[in-house]
């Protein structure tokens, strides 16, 4: 309870370089969107699909009595979400992966299933896993192009949100967008890279 | 460390880094360019440097190939798809589903093979779970009639259909399986496109929407979403589609839910018009043009709703102001497109085709010169090849384009007398929100309403038309406001229980009389004012420039009528219909039969006679043509019926003129140029406990609903709060920690609860069985409810630590004042405070030898302390303005409200008293209505939490304007007579 009336503070504080508020803000937003993704898909069990963004927005819905409504405030926590959603895409992936290669069995959980067991991501995992490694790389040369990848393909959130959360114009988020979107197809996809036309190496 | 655009500073970069950093760039500039040209120019500008020009060359590459690659983020799907299952069942054996390719707001497409043909499909399907199975079946076969016109349609730009079907609530289209992208796609991989090709994609386009409207049918949700492209070449998808699938039945359309894409909606679909035709198609291609040669829609804003406000109002900016390379006459053509009146575009899309065609024809044969504009490159447009000459000639024809098109739209204006109805939802305006449902001056003009608490509690005055309200100075506090018949002035009651009257641009606001505040004032004529008060005062009425009260009617409590109420004054400014209310009280809706009464103002006289009309209803809210208008007693329907003021009586049937779904319809104004407004209002808010922070968490997860003066069991366990419902006012319990909730009251009258000190009995005011009274009733339900004082306007009660005394509060001629009584049932109410200002909201200290109470004998309210029963002189707590005081569990403290915070002061109680340490515990801003004059919280045992009502953000009143509905007024009642 504390953690969630605290959540706006915990967005401010992060919003101003602070790793552990962060942390604590990402753990907040995190767990909340695996809760929403369990609960909807408990409600909706006939074949429902969650599109990501909805599911970010609706968690801004449920913690957004604690958030205030700020305009700033939305949009910390849309970044935040994003990476957040970011976070649960992979893990699923990862684990999926993993079962299909046969690795050591995961524990049963005596517990409510897990999110992560109930749900299935209409992407091939293994891409997701190099796209997200890929991103990695990316944010290492260039944070903003990684940071508004993330906002669009894992947060779902639209060019507008993406450009609030960011704090950066819509222009340079549509050229981000462009520019890593190609870099991540040409990371991804180096075999139809190779054949350039010999003039352009002239 | 950054630069300005946050890129990382270029000195003591790492290899690899500085790599990417002279790649990005480059890729960068290139970008800037068009297509055609990047490649040259990466190769010249790299100078040498292989390295670098293969890695842009790869990245452009990668651009160009990328097609939808992460447009689409991930979905969540749950493990099974029975949607998919279900699809199949209402197939059948003629297709095999495969998997879900996409899935939109409505529907989701399936790829599927078509076993018969042996061809790949895709299925579009629609699921209309939440219908019911009659109107589902009606809305199926509306969906295949439609469909069936589609199907007969072919063209080499249109999508065609294969087949179609409906069945366990899904609707299907079969369509060919295009392996391609959208143009919704290609604008985000590459926007805006170049000239000639946005113009070749509408030519084509535009081909197929005339084929489609020859044979009558219109598109009515053209996107780019909708347009598929193959091998380049557009094919036209989902023609009337989504009209056809969602629009079950016409209250859709009456509702004025709007259906599609806000930037591609034409105004006339954004004003919910029924009168959708090809030239709405017009709009929607031209919106599509403008997007492709300036890279965005002509309307953008960050919401749907900001969207259609400018839809509706504001002219875009034209294209060629975005992009200069946008030949003028092509920019004006697309300014006629996007004409707001539907008169004003191009007749149909061959029109605008044609025009689009001779413009492109006309800058063909401009002679080509060596002008550039600073890009080294050839371009391959050919608009870049204008010379500054023709330049200048093309601009010339713009203008007598420009100006021929204004001179239309102005002569269309002034002859066009406007047919239809058409409705829209009043935007709302972030900083002068409406707090209270809005009223139309009598001519139409200007909106009128209250503000939200974050508005600042004033009255708004607005054009119908625009986003801009402006502030009515003097208006603090206005609850409710009344425009007088020649528009000047305007009549407003107020949190502090007083009616004044302000000229309509503002100024110096008179106190006509003290009030309470949810009276209601309805001018008659611009001389006199009628109003309606609390309990059984019956209706009075007052000069508009001040004076006394003086009675109108007098309640008939022998029948058992509680009050009356709503008085609606006819044209002929004497003839006034009002609710008789039975067994009702407080803010709930008030139900009850109609009356008329004729106003004769004439000073001292006695009350007149009232006629009963013998229908029951909410209030009466117009007379036009004879007919008498009101809402009826769900608040779901506005009725007509023949009235005669003269004979008093209404006759004939009623007659419906204004549904709305699911009822709430209030606050409705007709004005003389035949608009019509009204408000539909449904109150939304939660207890919440609030920490002295001011952080909230909602008491009751889950729990909303329109609650009012919360109040905790002494014990802290339960809580016991008035909810208001359909059913009216009652009294109920929650247990703070089952969280259940059980009834106290079920008389649908009771308002205003508080504790016996003991914790087994809960207060509070009740009028049924005709009367004001303060009730007692055991919360363990071992015994019948008990009458405790009984006398007209008593309100907010609350009882002394033994048991021995209840204070409360008390309207007498407008004013409230503070009684107690003192031993028994019989006992008689002492006055004790109060004579010509009012004294609110008194609360007794635990030990019950003070009385804290709020009093505006300054002109404000502030709360003060004084022994109670007395005597003793009063010592002023609050210090600007304060309200709604309550004690602390010792004694010690006293909490209150004030200028939007919570307070807590500390008073030390002995032979005197004596205030200090006033502190602000927290901002307040959690009831967006203002309250009874009864404390809307409580504050928990140990004094660090407080129980509020937090207003949820969607509570406001939603406002829809009815431009020229006397016009369907008139053809409904028409029908109805001709039909009998």
């Amino acid at each position: 309870m504390t953690s969630v009336e605290n959540v706006t503070a915990l967005l401010r504080q992060a919003a101003t370089g602070d790793r552990n508020a962060f942390d604590s803000a990402f753990e907040l937003v995190y767990a909340e969107l695996r809760g929403l993704a369990h609960a909807q898909l408990r409600r909706e069990s006939e074949g429902h699909t969650l599109n990501t963004g909805a599911l970010v927005h609706e968690a801004y819905l449920k913690l957004g009595d604690s958030v205030g409504g700020e305009v700033r405030d939305r949009s910390h926590f849309l970044a935040i979400a994003a990476t957040a959603m970011r976070r649960i895409l992979v893990d699923h992936a990862r684990r999926i992966h993993a079962d299909k290669r046969g690795a050591a069995a995961r524990p049963v959980s005596l517990d409510a299933p897990d999110v992560l067991d109930a749900i299935r991501i209409d992407q091939p995992d293994a891409m997701l896993l190099d796209i997200n490694e890929a991103l990695d790389r990316l944010s290492a040369l260039d944070r903003r192009q990684a940071q508004v990848v993330e906002c669009r393909f894992f947060g779902g959130l639209t060019e507008e949100e993406t450009a609030d959360a960011l704090a950066i114009g819509l222009r340079t988020v549509k050229r981000d967008w462009a520019k890593a979107r190609s870099w991540l197809y040409r990371e991804l996809h180096p075999d139809s890279m190779s054949d350039l036309p010999p003039s352009a190496l002239a | 460390m950054s630069d300005e655009t946050g890129n990382e500073v270029r000195d003591e970069m790492p290899d690899e880094q500085a790599r990417f950093h002279r790649t990005d760039t480059l890729f960068d500039a290139a970008l800037d360019l068009e297509p055609a040209e990047r490649v040259a120019y990466v190769i010249s500008a790299a100078g040498g440097d292989t390295t670098l020009c293969k890695d842009v060359l790869a990245l452009l590459r990668a651009h160009e190939q990328s097609g939808a690659f992460l447009d689409v983020p991930p979905r969540v799907l749950a493990a099974a798809d029975s949607l998919l299952e279900r699809l199949q069942l209402a197939t059948g054996t003629n297709y095999r589903v495969r998997r879900r390719i996409a899935q939109g707001g409505m529907a989701s497409v399936y790829l599927a093979d078509d076993i018969k043909h042996r061809r790949a499909v895709a299925i579009k399907v629609f699921v209309f779970d939440r219908e019911t199975s009659s109107d589902a079946e009606r809305g199926s076969e509306r969906f295949l009639a439609e469909i069936r016109i589609m199907a007969r349609l072919q063209h080499p730009h249109l999508l065609p259909l294969f087949d179609s079907g409906a069945a366990d609530n899904l609707r299907y289209l079969v369509m060919p399986f295009v392996d391609g992208e959208t143009l919704r796609q290609r604008l985000r991989r590459e926007a805006p496109l170049p000239i000639d090709e946005a113009l070749r994609l509408t030519h084509a386009i535009a081909g197929a929407l005339a084929h489609a409207h020859e044979a009558g049918i219109v598109h009515r949700d053209l996107k780019p979403e909708n347009i598929l492209l193959r091998n380049g070449e557009p094919l036209v998808a989902d023609f009337g589609v989504a009209l056809a699938a969602t629009e079950s039945t016409s209250r859709m359309t009456q509702s004025g839910v709007l259906i599609g894409t806000p930037q591609y909606m034409s105004p006339e679909q954004a004003l919910g018009s029924p009168l959708i035709d090809e030239r709405t198609d017009v709009y929607a291609l031209g919106v599509m043009l403008y997007e492709m040669l300036t890279g965005d829609p002509p309307h953008v804003a960050s919401s749907a709703q900001g969207v259609l406000a400018k839809v509706r109002a504001e002219a875009p900016t034209p294209a060629h102001l975005l992009r200069d390379a946008v030949p003028l006459t092509v920019s004006a053509i697309i300014d006629r497109a996007l004409s707001k009146r539907p008169a004003d575009r191009f007749t149909s899309v061959s029109a605008f085709d044609d025009a689009l065609a001779r413009a492109m024809h006309d800058a063909r044969m401009t002679p080509a010169g060596g002008m550039s504009s600073g890009v080294p490159a050839a371009r391959s447009s050919m608009w870049h090849r204008v010379t500054a000459r023709s330049v200048a000639a093309v601009a010339g024809i713009a203008t007598v384009v420009l100006g021929s098109i204004i001179g239309v739209r102005a002569l269309r204006s002034r002859n066009e007398a406007p047919v239809a109805a058409a409705r829209f939802v009043v935007p709302p305006v972030h900083d002068a929100a409406i707090g209270r449902p809005p009223i139309l001056t009598p001519d139409g003009a200007l909106l009128v309403y209250p503000g939200s608490a974050s508005a600042g509690r004033r009255l708004f005055v607005r054009r119908v038309s625009e986003l801009q309200a402006r502030v009515v100075d003097g208006t603090d506090g206005a609850l409710s406001a009344a425009v007088s018949p020649n528009g000047q002035s305007i009549a407003f009651i107020s949190s502090d229980d007083k009616l004044r009257r302000v000229a309509i641009d503002g100024g110096h606001a008179t106190v006509l009389a003290g009030v309470f505040r949810y009276s209601n004032a309805a001018w008659a004529g611009d001389d006199y004012i009628v109003l309606s008060s609390f309990g059984e005062q019956g209706l009075t009425w007052l000069s508009a420039t001040g004076g006394a009260l003086e009675q109108l009617t007098h309640v008939d409590t022998l029948l058992r009528d509680s009050g009356h109420a709503a008085p609606f004054v006819l044209p002929d400014q004497r003839t006034v219909v009002f609710t008789i209310l039975r067994d009702r009280t407080g803010p709930g809706p008030e139900v009850g039969e109609l009356a008329v009464v004729t106003l004769n103002p004439v000073a001292g006289a006695a009350p007149s006679t009232f006629t009963r009309l013998g229908v029951v209803a909410r209030v009466a809210v117009g007379f036009v043509d004879g007919w008498l208008l009101y809402t009826d007693a769900d608040g779901a329907r506005v009725m007509a019926m023949r009235f005669d003021p003269a004979a008093r009586k209404l006759s004939g049937d009623p007659v419906t003129v204004l549904e709305h779904p699911g009822g709430g319809i209030g606050a409705v104004s007709i004005a003389s140029n035949g608009t019509m407004l009204y408000s539909h209002f449904q109150s939304a808010n939660a207890p919440v406990l609030v920490d002295s922070t001011g952080t909230s968490t909602p008491l009751f997860p889950g729990v909303v609903g329109s609650f009012m003066n919360p109040r905790l069991s002494p014990d802290g366990k339960r809580l016991a709060v008035q909810s208001s419902t359909a059913q009216g006012n009652d009294v109920w319990l929650y247990d703070m920690e089952t969280h259940t909730p059980s009834h106290v009251t079920n008389s649908g009258s009771a308002v205003g609860p508080s504790w016996s000190p003991d914790g087994r009995h809960v207060l509070y005011l009740s009028s049924q069985n005709a009367h004001d009274a303060i009730w007692r009733q055991a919360v363990d339900g071992t015994s019948a409810a008990q009458e405790l004082i009984s006398a007209g306007g008593v309100f907010a009660p609350s009882e002394s630590s033994d048991g021995r005394t209840i204070v409360f509060q008390r309207m007498v001629k407008g004013v409230w004042s503070v009684w107690y009584v003192n031993g028994g049932v019989d006992a008689q109410p002492t006055q004790l405070l109060g004579a010509s200002t009012d004294v609110i909201m008194p609360s007794l200290s635990p030990d019950s030898r003070w009385i804290a109470y709020a009093a505006n004998e300054s002109g404000r309210y502030e709360v003060y302390v004084r022994p109670f029963p007395g005597p003793g002189a009063a010592v002023q707590v609050s210090q600007n303005g304060g309200t709604e005081p309550a004690w602390s569990l010792d004694g010690h403290r006293i909490f209150y409200r004030g200028d939007r915070r919570m307070y807590s002061a500390a008073v030390a109680t002995g032979q005197s008293v004596t205030v200090s340490d006033r502190r602000v515990l927290f901002t307040d801003a959690f009831d967006g209505d203002m309250p009874m004059p009864h404390r809307n919280y409580d504050v928990t045992r140990d004094g660090q939490h407080f129980v509020m009502i937090a207003t949820s953000p969607d509570a406001a009143p939603e406002t829809i304007v009815v431009l020229n509905w006397l016009e369907e007024f008139r053809q409904r009642v028409a029908g109805v007579l001709r039909s009998r």
